[in-house]
């Protein structure tokens, strides 16, 4: 069975409503105490006044400019990095232990670690948050160097290519899929690594909101800082993502999830 | 073009060709002809100027083939079309490397498939959305367009059906006497070669076994009993590298 686009969207409707149909009637029935589980009209209510404060928006652009910086640098070093290690053994063979060894640690382990080197500032996100994006995109872009088809370089080099021009408008282009699917990896733990950075020392940003709702058992406010954390990386998924990867599926031969 | 007593050499198991030496003809139909693992590509590849030999010497027009030239084209089996250009940008590739404006670029992009065949309106389909055959036409464009000395074909027409083998070869004849290049086709398919060659070679156990020439109109009467005796003969030559090989050999001659 294929559902079509409309059919996809009314389920997706159908699912948010339930689920806010029964909280609903959960706090109306008092089935749940208001202080554990504030009713979703509380919560609107709350969303509302920390928009009109303006301290909704003010946190959300601290975090995300720490995203920003910490995924751009990530991703600069993470590409050449990606692409170096994939097309040289012995540059593979070298990164290799450090990858291994770092990649498991979690971000929020790292946290510690960047507060001792760059005290309770947003150097210390950036680091976290770039740590967090690095290894998705890095291994992608390595894995997919290495399986790259040799015989699509030998023919762009049989039609005139140079060294630079196999690796911009060969390699770049055909791994193109695997940097995005790395990208859109790495940007969901780089909002992991914010927000762990955030709770744990930081002030501002979506975290610290979080974490200082939690301290004044302003539940309302942690539900919204949460719903605000999902609905922006949302965002992120089909505004950016979803866009890149749209113009990548007609020569991959997919079709476009609606 | 020349190949002056060269070795060639992949890995470090040793010598896939040893100490062969033969001349090209210009304008001439060379078939290389020889089982699956006796180093038709490596040789082609070579002769393209993709790795040096490891002694000898490869030349074109009496200079020594150290790189990749764009007089030397080169067609893959698999085709090898980028699959994120359509198949008019894949035919501009080699011209935009050599910053030739964006409507020339074009218009001779356009020529060169129409050359091989494909409709104004597969022109902007990407590879995934081309069959086989289309695809083959593309990657034969693609070299066309860059105007070669020497096409050489490995092993190209060989993932296709029957009829649109046939189609392809006998439109590479076609263009060999349009247009007078060279053409250079490594093949395990002996019929294939026999039909379509003023010249093969015969590639066994690392050397040129045999080198047979060939007259008469091309393509070949491959019923014509002087063509089955041949095709017999040199049939026998080609060992089987392994069984796998030799069941494969024995499904291309039932044209399975």
């Amino acid at each position: 069975m294929v559902l079509r686009r409309h059919e996809k969207l009314l389920l997706w409707i159908i699912s948010l409503l339930s689920v806010i149909t029964i909280w609903q009637l959960l706090t109306s029935f008092n089935m749940v105490s208001p202080l554990l589980l504030p009713s979703p009209g509380k919560v609107a209510e709350t969303f509302a006044r920390l928009l009109a404060s303006g301290q909704m928006l003010s946190d959300i652009w601290i975090s995300m400019a720490r995203i920003i910086a910490g995924f751009t640098i990530a991703f600069l070093i993470s590409v050449p990095l990606g692409l170096a290690a994939g097309s040289n053994e012995i540059i593979r063979n070298l990164l290799k232990p450090w990858v291994q060894l770092t990649q498991p640690i979690p971000s929020i382990a790292w946290v510690p670690f960047a507060f001792l080197m760059f005290g309770l500032s947003n150097n210390a996100a950036v680091f976290v948050i770039a740590v967090a994006a690095f290894f998705p995109i890095f291994i992608n872009v390595m894995n997919a160097v290495q399986r790259f088809d040799r015989d699509l370089v030998n023919v762009a080099r049989t039609l005139g290519a140079s060294r630079l021009q196999v690796l911009t408008q060969v390699l770049l282009p055909g791994i193109m899929p695997d940097i995005i699917t790395g990208s859109r990896v790495g940007m969901g733990f780089a909002w992991r690594a914010v927000v762990a950075a955030e709770m744990i020392g930081l002030t501002y940003g979506v975290g610290f909101l979080l974490i200082e709702a939690k301290n004044t058992a302003q539940t309302d406010v942690v539900i919204v800082s949460m719903a605000t954390l999902g609905v922006i990386m949302l965002l992120f998924e089909k505004v950016i993502f979803e866009s890149l990867e749209r113009g990548i599926t007609r020569w991959k031969g997919g079709g476009t999830e609606g | 073009m020349e190949i002056e007593n060269a070795t060639l050499q992949r890995s470090i198991a040793g010598a896939v060709l040893e100490d062969i030496s033969f001349k090209v003809n210009k304008g001439e139909f060379l078939s290389i002809i020889g089982a699956s693992g006796t180093g038709k590509t490596t040789l082609l590849q070579a002769m393209a100027g993709l790795f040096p030999p490891a002694s000898g010497k490869i030349l074109f027009k009496g200079e020594e083939v150290k790189k990749p030239l764009v007089e030397l084209g080169l067609v893959y089996q698999n085709y090898a079309l980028f699959p994120w250009r359509s198949a008019i940008q894949n035919v501009e590739f080699g011209l935009e490397l050599r910053n030739i404006r964006r409507e020339k670029r074009r218009q001779m992009a356009a020529e060169a498939l129409e050359l091989m065949g494909l409709s104004q309106d597969d022109r902007d389909k990407y590879p995934v959305e081309l069959s086989g055959g289309m695809q083959q036409r593309v990657a034969i464009a693609r070299e066309l367009v860059n105007k070669p000395e020497v096409i050489m074909l490995d092993e190209a027409f060989s993932a296709l059906d029957v009829q649109t083998r046939h189609q392809l070869e006998k439109q590479m004849l076609h263009l060999q006497e349009r247009l007078g290049i060279t053409i250079i086709l490594v093949t395990h398919l002996v019929e294939q070669a026999l039909s379509l060659s003023d010249r093969a070679f015969v590639l066994s156990d690392g050397k040129i076994k045999k080198t047979l020439t060939l007259s008469g109109r091309r393509p070949r009467d491959i019923d014509e009993p002087e063509f089955r005796k041949l095709l017999r003969e040199t049939e026998s030559l080609i060992k089987p590298t392994s069984k796998l090989d030799a069941f494969v050999k024995d499904l291309d001659y039932l044209g399975a």
